[in-house]
């Protein structure tokens, strides 16, 4: 066994009919397209229908894979929405997934918000759904569950057919119930034309962030990765939260500048053509792990601890300050009040070792050149006065907000 | 004599005009960006460095937020499925002196991710049958036997071709120097 090869020939014939029989069967389960036992579609009504059916599913489903080295992609999220996709497109042939941004038109949205759970050698999936017409009315609504065995794990095959079965039911009622074709429901609708708040599931955020403001008329500045792909965002201050909309965002430089449409009195101005000083102290305020931890700012202090970042890093420099998930978009300002950068990383153990406190922020002039590109207004200011730690603290207060994002 | 005056007078043209047609052939390269290869792709590393237009692509590059991914997939087909169920009894009943045959789909994935969110993908797909045999434990094609992994070499080609069309990485490119290629003039602007 010196080198890891099994030499005992019957135990290898013994490990191989273990292995080789059951992943061969699991192959073998039944497709998602395929007509689930139970559904059944009354005889008045019609398949294929023509309805042009658009289809939401959360982004952050198929954000979530893993690669394994021998060619397998582990894509759960992926494995649903093709369950989803091939159930509903043999009673819809003209049904597609619809994506922010896009601009295709459909009848009636679907909008689907999933549950997936294990149960022992089962896998159980509730599809949470909400049928919104042209109006924005919702016209139908439930949940549909379905099992199926685990399958093959790595391709996701009992999620996806457990998917499908889901998904089968949805599309008899809503075949049953409301009747629909291209004429009762022409497609005129569009996703930037449907309401976030109705699309979304609003009971728990995907991700929450900081942010802060950049200048008088409300304008917010954030990491693009804490709003990226989301249908609706959220800011909070000390009052409830209102949405906001994003204005621009690149992930080139992990920066978004989104609109709050209420004019602000406390908001932060870059150091005007300066750079940072290379230990310079700086102060961090930022809402890191929400809900987990209440909803007053985190303040943490710190200093700029390296010009530079990692190798190949663009524009970053470092800072000491300790920052935790939900921090991103944090403000790093100097003792003097003025805006030195914008937190976006940490190093992880992954890098070997434990390092401490070495976190990542872009440098002031790289937010200058985003906000001149994207016609945002922003102040500068030269540093002057004493330094002094409260006055950093109370200006990155007066500034920073929450963020939530909803899918 | 103005003969031979006009033809001199062309020769510095004559000279600089292969260079010329060399510069319009190649773009500016593309940023600096780290190289992720499965097993199977690493060894595509170096015919895409070679080319001009990626002659800045790093292994060793952990912060850098441009990523360029290969990774391979094997996809069973739905005849592949049914093969690979009859062979894997017979395999079993034999005691592995039947191979067990399989129809799959290889799949080439490039994918160029800008702080993980992709901006462009190419794929390239190949279909193939391979027989396994139980107790050759020794293969070092990945499954993929020695056609299917000359085959992948071969997408390098077309995706290199497919990279230097897409104006999604020209608008990376263009983005790219509004920031960093030239950080003191951007400085001076402001």
């Amino acid at each position: 066994m010196g080198d890891g090869v099994i030499k005992n020939k019957g135990l290898r014939v013994g490990l191989f009919l273990a292995l080789a029989v059951p992943i061969a069967l699991q192959h073998g389960t039944a497709a998602a397209d395929r007509p689930t036992a139970g559904v059944v579609l009354p005889k008045d009504v019609r398949v294929p229908n023509d309805l042009a059916l658009g289809v939401y599913l959360p982004a952050y489903l198929r954000r979530h894979a893993a690669y394994l080295p021998n060619g397998i992609w582990l894509r759960p999220g992926v494995a649903l929405e093709g369950g989803i996709s091939a159930a509903l497109s043999g009673f819809f042939p003209e049904s597609f997934s619809v994506v922010r941004g896009e601009e295709k038109a459909f009848g009636l949205l679907l909008d689907i918000h999933p549950v997936v759970r294990g149960k022992q050698q089962d896998v159980e999936v509730t599809l949470n759904y909400r049928v919104i017409n042209a109006s924005g009315e919702v016209v139908l609504d439930g949940a549909a569950v379905a099992e199926n065995g685990v399958g093959n794990p790595y391709s996701g095959s009992g999620t996806r057919d457990a998917a499908g079965k889901a998904a089968q039911h949805i599309a008899v009622e809503l075949l049953t119930k409301l009747k629909p074709d291209a004429v009762k429901y022409p497609a005129s609708m569009q996703i930037k034309s449907v309401d976030g708040m109705r699309l979304v599931d609003h009971e728990k955020p995907v991700s929450t962030g900081t942010g802060f403001y950049v200048n008088a008329a409300g304008q917010i500045l954030t990491a693009a990765h804490v709003v990226h792909d989301c249908a609706l965002i959220e800011a909070k201050r000390e009052a409830a939260a209102v949405p906001i909309r994003l204005l621009a965002e690149s992930q080139l430089v992990d920066l978004a500048v989104l609109d709050s449409g209420t004019a602000q009195e406390h908001f932060l101005a870059l150091r005007a053509g300066g750079h940072p000083l290379l230990g310079e102290p700086i102060v961090n305020v930022g809402y890191p792990l929400q809900p987990l931890l209440a909803g007053s700012p985190n303040l943490t202090r710190g200093n700029i601890s390296s010009l530079s970042a990692l190798a190949g890093a663009l524009g970053q420099i470092q800072f000491s300050a300790p920052i935790q998930p939900g921090s991103s978009g944090g403000p790093i300002v100097s003792d003097r009040g003025e805006l030195l950068g914008i937190a976006q990383a940490t190093l992880n153990g992954s890098a070997g070792g434990s390092p401490q406190m070495v976190n990542f922020a872009l440098e002031a002039r790289y937010i200058a050149m985003f906000l001149k590109k994207n016609s945002i207004a922003f102040s500068e200011i030269a540093p002057a006065g004493p330094a002094d730690s409260q006055r950093g603290n109370d200006a990155a207060l007066a500034a920073v907000l929450s963020l939530a994002c909803y899918q | 004599v103005n003969v031979l005056l006009a033809l001199l007078s062309m020769l510095p043209m004559l000279c600089l005009s292969p260079a010329h047609a060399d510069e319009a052939a190649s773009p500016a390269p593309l940023p600096a960006m780290r190289y992720y290869g499965s097993p199977i792709t690493s060894d595509l590393y170096d015919a895409i460095k070679a080319d001009p237009y990626f002659t800045r692509l790093e292994k060793e590059l952990p912060g850098s937020p441009i990523v360029l991914r290969v990774t391979h997939t094997l996809e069973l087909t739905s005849g592949g499925r049914a093969a690979a169920l009859t062979t894997v009894v017979l395999a079993a009943v034999t005691l592995g002196i039947i191979p067990i045959v399989v129809n799959q789909d290889v799949v080439v994935t490039y994918e160029v991710l800008v702080n993980t969110v992709p901006v462009a993908t190419y794929s390239y797909r190949r279909n193939q049958s391979q027989s396994h045999n139980v107790w050759n434990q020794n293969d070092k094609t990945f499954g993929l036997g020695a056609d299917g992994l000359a085959w992948v070499k071969t997408t390098v080609t077309p995706f290199l071709a497919a990279a230097r069309e897409d104006p999604a990485l020209a608008a990376l490119l263009e983005e790219y120097r509004y920031y960093f290629a030239a950080p003191a003039v951007a400085d001076a602007a402001h």
